[in-house]
Formats: structure tokens, sequence, C-alpha cells
């Protein structure tokens, strides 16, 4: 069977599962890499617009409503679905196809929270609406070869995109310039959406967006390099200094590649993602950092990533239940506020198999140090 | 025009003083007070989101989401003001060097942080003014609000922004000319860059790293091909580019907040491209530029170029691009040159203008400027 087949088909199963007379995919065009992108998993259709679904009856009629009518043909281009339909008024034909479809009753409705009331009314009008993530989310669970493939070169685009961070480190370099250059690699090797944080500085608080401050000498530069590829992201978190180390700084960060391995391990199926945090600090509360193990000098201890589902979830942290899964894609980053270094950025992604995880980037996460 | 969303705004992000200074953002506030007293509104909740939608938040508190959340200023009678965004406490160092007001709040869901920023003020306002809610706000969000809030009346303010939005002050134009530079720099680079490889991907690589070294905080791009069967603008893809063959790209680029956008026509050789000199449509071109003038009407203006494209059979791609609308703090914004825009054409304006032409050997020519109205008529900011 085709993975078209196995979404189209699993849908049409779960529908009847759950009693309900279809489904509505919703996309406000938004991406978000904490958060899936059902409409584009489903579709395979990367929307322009602020107003994009896929409509599937009960019985199996579906089309495309994409929003503007002249980006139809690229949706016809890329997506399975073969019923496009361009639309310049979006509730109006939403409203059309779920009247042409017999569309009466429950439905099931992914991507709920994006609507605004304009769309939540003309569907809340016609049907009784369910919440339907988790329908796409059990699809989305297995994933096939391809996107495991995709996973794969999403975390070499990563690693060139390190490289190049090792590369154009200097003092005199500013930040915007630095992250242009890593956005510039991982775009040239095919990364469909380059999400880079880069931070600098002698203490950092935090890791944010660019400025325009320029890299001096001793700086501790910090970096979340996060390159999709198809829509599959993935994570790393970095850390150089620009000449020799100072201070404790090498043992702290040898003590965070501790705590990252530590919660590396955990991350095997049907282990509680929270073992994972628990594990993370506790090696930072035994070097006798406790107290720091909580917002706002930490944000959490990793998250899921994908373009389905971001399953076990947007943050993992001691109070997350889901367990762990065969094929997620977990970043575990023990990313933490020391007070002696400043903020400092020690993250990988992994996949989960049966036997161990399967770290996914070659580079080595460590201190990195520029000799200026 | 639409392009495709990142996910992170992930530019150059500051807050250069020089350029805006507080007193611009005050003047504003004055202005929109002013307007709120004249409507009888007590309290005005502005409302962005995503990273195509902030416009209106970031109008009074030069604050833009850099990932795809909700923003929400809410502003007093009295001038205070208060800027709560969604994200965490991590941000907020970083959210209170890019914005001037002082009671910055940062939260999971504005809707929420907002009906906690009233409760504890203890005076309800009673007429509340929405901006930006009713159209982008998710519809849980704007449901707890309204119902928190149902004691109030509240009443639509979209026009009184958006219609401060539509005049740029001085420095607003200036900012629009900054971002302008840059635009026409990155096309001067399709020009002039010897690639070695005719890839859609590699070039938007190329062009989108020109930008962001000189300091833009956003990067878009489209390209179409016209010789091919239904054609239509589009993000690229892992495509060659074939020598001989006609490419139509539109650019957009944010600088400190302001954008501007703009279309031009290439034909690719084997390692660079030409943009050939398209006398006849760039004559023409000039001229409908020449056409948008203060005191001309928005609906007006669309007719009269509307009917020109008629005699030269080239006005079904007018309908499908449009002609053009206001640009500013967003791609989008009023007036729009189409026929139900009665908006009177003013000094200060600044617009998005594209024209496509169809031709018999290429099949079709496009371009694209922003420029900015004067009392003597439109100034093309890209050349």
């Amino acid at each position: 069977m085709s993975n078209i087949n196995r979404r189209l088909n699993k849908s049409l199963a779960l529908l009847q599962q759950q009693g309900l007379d279809g489904l509505v995919i919703y996309s406000n065009g938004s991406y978000d890499l904490l958060h899936p992108n059902y409409l584009r998993y489903f579709s395979d259709f990367k929307p322009l617009c602020s107003n994009n679904a896929a409509i599937l009856s009960r019985s199996g009629d579906i089309a495309l409503l994409v929003e503007p009518p002249w980006d139809a043909g690229r949706a016809r281009t890329h997506s399975w679905v073969a019923n496009v339909v361009g639309t310049a008024n979006f509730t109006e034909d939403l409203s059309g196809l779920l009247h042409k479809f017999q569309i009466r009753g429950s439905v099931g409705v992914a991507g709920l929270k994006e609507m605004t009331e304009a769309v939540y009314s003309t569907i809340k009008k016609i049907v009784d609406i369910k919440p339907a993530n988790d329908l796409i989310e059990q699809i989305a669970r297995e994933k096939t070869e391809r996107e495991i493939e995709n996973v794969r070169q999403a975390a070499k685009i990563a690693d060139s995109g390190f490289e190049t961070l090792l590369e154009y480190a200097r003092p005199g370099i500013t930040e915007y310039e630095l992250a242009a250059e890593i956005s510039f690699a991982m775009r040239s090797e095919g990364a469909d959406d380059s999400f880079v944080l880069l931070s600098s500085g002698t203490h950092n608080r935090a890791m944010h967006t660019s400025s325009d401050r320029r890299l001096s000498r001793s700086d501790i530069v910090l970096a979340e390099i996060t390159p999709a590829y198809k829509g599959q992201f993935i994570q790393v978190c970095r850390t150089l200094v620009l000449g020799k180390p100072k201070g404790a700084l090498r043992d702290k960060y040898d003590m965070l590649v501790q705590a990252l391995k530590a919660g590396i391990k955990q991350v095997t199926p049907g282990v509680s993602a929270s073992h994972m945090s628990k594990a993370v600090n506790n090696v930072i509360s035994e070097a006798g950092y406790a107290e720091y193990c909580c917002p706002p000098y930490m944000r959490a201890r990793g998250h899921g990533l994908g373009l389905g589902s971001t399953a076990p979830g947007a943050i993992i942290d001691d109070n997350t239940t889901n367990v762990f899964e065969k094929y997620q894609v977990i970043v575990v980053h023990p990313n933490q506020y020391l007070p002696e270094t400043g903020y400092l950025a020690c993250g990988e992604t992994v996949l989960v198999t049966d036997s161990s995880p399967e770290r996914l980037s070659q580079t080595e996460t460590k201190l990195c140090v520029i000799e200026v | 025009m639409h392009t495709i969303q990142p996910s992170l705004k992930r530019g150059r992000n500051a807050w250069d003083k020089l350029n805006m200074p507080p007193a611009e953002f005050q003047s504003r506030v004055e202005m929109l007070t002013n307007q709120m007293k004249n409507e009888g509104v007590d309290a005005l909740l502005i409302y962005g989101r995503g990273l195509g939608e902030y416009a209106n938040p970031c109008y009074i508190s030069n604050y833009i989401p850099e990932m795809p959340r909700g923003a929400l200023v809410i502003l007093l009678g009295n001038r205070e003001a208060a800027l709560l965004f969604e994200g965490t406490h991590r941000d907020l160092p970083f959210v209170r060097d890019i914005t001037w007001i002082d009671d910055v709040r940062y939260c999971n869901d504005v809707s929420e942080s907002c009906i906690a920023y009233l409760k504890e003020r203890e005076s309800i306002p009673t007429t509340i003014g929405f901006a930006g809610i009713d159209r982008l706000m998710p519809y849980w969000q704007l449901r707890a609000i309204r119902d928190w809030l149902s004691q109030c009346k509240i009443v639509n303010c979209d026009h009184i922004i958006n219609n401060l939005r539509m005049i740029k002050s001085e420095r607003e134009q200036a900012q629009v000319r900054r971002s302008s530079r840059i635009l026409s720099h990155a096309f001067d680079i399709v020009r002039t860059t010897h690639l070695p490889q005719r890839n859609e991907q590699t070039l938007e690589a190329v062009l989108e790293r020109s930008a962001y070294m000189k300091g833009v905080e956003d990067f878009r791009m489209l390209l179409a091909k016209p010789s091919h069967e239904k054609w239509a603008f589009r993000p690229v893809e892992d495509m060659e580019i074939l020598p001989g063959e006609t490419i139509i790209i539109y650019l957009a680029v944010e600088f400190e907040r302001y954008w501007s956008e703009g279309i031009r026509t290439f034909i690719a050789q084997p390692h660079h491209f030409v943009q050939p000199s398209f006398e006849g449509s760039q004559t023409l071109c000039n001229e409908i530029i020449a056409m948008v003038k203060p005191g001309a009407q928005s609906s007006e203006l669309y007719w009269n170029i509307i009917h020109k494209l008629q005699l030269i059979n080239s006005d079904d791609i007018a309908e499908e691009y449009g002609l053009g609308q206001g640009i500013g703090l967003s791609l989008r914004e009023f007036p729009v040159i189409s026929e139900s825009d009665q908006t009177d054409l003013k000094p200060g304006m600044c617009l998005s203008f594209r024209l496509g032409l169809k031709d018999q050997e290429i099949g079709t020519i496009m371009t694209g400027h922003t420029i900015c109205l004067t009392e003597h008529g439109a100034e093309i900011l890209d050349k």
C-alpha cells in the first residue's frame, strides 16, 4: 500500500471507528517547529496563505481547498489529493464542500485551535465539531522509511550548519551575519526552512534571534541550529568560545554533556518522557544546581519534533506523562543558565528505536574552542 | 503577495532609535488616543499574530513576534500602554530591548493575560475597541475575551489604526526607502552573480544571504516561469533553470519592521541572468505609474489601469495577482488598488505596484515596484 493510500485509508477507518461523518484538516498557513502541521502532513502540500483545508467525507469524497486561487496548480503538483479547489472566498467554499459531500452530524477537525471565529462559526453552523488532532497523530505515529530518510537528511544539513558556525564565528562578525552564513549553508543543501537562534556574550542570559552585536574575544557563542528538510525539523544546540575558556566553563559544560548523555539513555520505547527530564535534572542537581533546574534558568529538557506529530509534546519536563514511542524524533537539550558561566546550549536530536536511541547528527557535542 | 511563512524571523532583530525614535511611537499613541476620544472608546485592544499579521501591535510597540504566536497591545485613554506577548520568561529582556513600552508581559495565552490585566486595573472600561481581534485572533481566545467583557460595549476599531497606518510619516517613508535599497541590491545580484548551478533553491539561498547580510529581518521569494503552461508564482523548488528560460522573480524584504517588494523578469543565460529592457513594457509601466497620484481614488485608478491593460489583452494577470496595495509594516495594507476601495490617494502613502503584460516571444513580462506617493506623483523606491 502506498503511503498516500495509507493516510487516506487509515483516516477513513478512524472516521468509522470514531463515528464521525467527516474530517476537516485546517491550516492557517503558519509553521511552528514545536507543533505539527497536520494539513501539510496529510496532503503533502505546504500552503502559502492563511486559510487552507482538506475535507474528507466518511464515504471517501475528498477535496483540498487552497487559498489564494493562483496557488491551486502548485497544490495539484504536490498533493496526492486530485480534487484541488482554488478559492478566493474560503468560508463560502468550505461551506459549499461540506454540503456537496453531504457531511452532516459530527465532524472531526484537526488544526481547530488555529481557526479564527469566521472559519469556526462557518463549520459550526453546518456540523457538530469534534477536535480531531489525535486522529492525525495516530496516523503520523507510524513513520515511513521516506520520513525517516528525511529526518536523516535534515540531520546532515544541521551538521553542515554547525560546521559553518565553526568556520565563521570570529571576533568582528555580527550575530546576524553569522546566522546568515549558517542559514545560507543549510538552504544551499536543500533545507526548506531554517530556524537559527544565535546569541553571544561573556555571560548570556538566554538564546534569542540574532542582534547586531559583534562577536569579541572571550565571547561564548550559543547556537540552536534547526533546519527542516521536507518539513522534518532536526535540532542541534551548540556552544563555542572565542579564545581560551575562562574559569569553570569547560567543567560546567562537561557536566551538561554528562546530563545530556544521561537524558538520551532514557529515550526508549515505553519509558515516560519525564524520566529523560529527571535524568538530566539529576546530573545538574548533583553538581549543586538543583535550584537552577526550573524556569527562568531553563525552558524544557527537550521536546518532540515532526511534521505530523511532535509527540511526546512541545515541552518535556519532570511532569510529562507521555511515554516515548518507536520512531519519535526527540531533541534532548539540557540548555541551562549557570551563575558562573551564563546560559549554555547543549543538545542533540535522537530517533527512538527498539534498542538504544539513535543519535542523528554526526558532529560531537562538546565545548568548541576557536583559537583567536 | 502571499508567500510561504517561515517558522522564525531569523534576521537581525534590533531597534535603531535614530531611525525610529521613541517620540515617533508617542506621536502614534497621541493620534490613536485622540481618535479613541472622538469615538468614545475607553480602551483599545490591538491584536496581531504570526509572522505576517503582526503589524497593528507593532505600529504601537515596535514588537514583532519571532515565532507564529500572538501579541496584544492594550492602550488606555490616558495613553498608558501594555504589551502582552505569547512567549516565555527568557524572551522578556530581549523584548524589552526592542520596545519603548515599560509594561511588558509574557504569557501562554494573550486572551487570559488581557483579562488578568484588566482585572488588575479594577475599573473595567465601559467601551472597548477591538483592532485586528475579530479578524485574526483564534476563535477560542476571542470568545474568552468577549465573554469576560460581556458587560462592556465592544466596538470595531480596525478603521482607526488602518487609517493611521495608511499615511506614512517621514521616518516611516525613510524606512521603506531603506528596505527598497536592499531589495534593489538583491535584484542587482540576480543580474551580476555568476551561478555555477542554475538551480532555483541555490538562487534563493544566494539572494537570501545577500539580504540577511544587509540586516533584513525577513526575506521572501517567489518565482514563475511564464513559458510553462498554466504558470503561476510559487516558492522555489529543487529545479534547474534552463538557459534561455524566462523567469519572473518576486522578492520582498523587511528591514527594521518595514517591507519593500518588487518583481522583475529575467532570461537565464548559461551562468547568469539578463534583464532585457522590454522597452514597450517599461514605457507602459512608466505611463501607468504616472497615473498614480494624489487625488485619484483607488477604484478609479484600478479601472483606468484595467482599461489600459484590456487594450493589450493583459488584464487577466492583474485579476489574478492584483495591481497592488499599501505596503509598510505589512506586505498587505490599505489602500488596495481594487474596484471596491474608495480611498483617495494621498501624499505619504507607500504602495506596492505590479504589472503583467503578455509578450508574443516571452509569454509574460512582469514588473513590480514599491512606490511612495508625494505631492508631485509616484516615486519609485526600488529602481
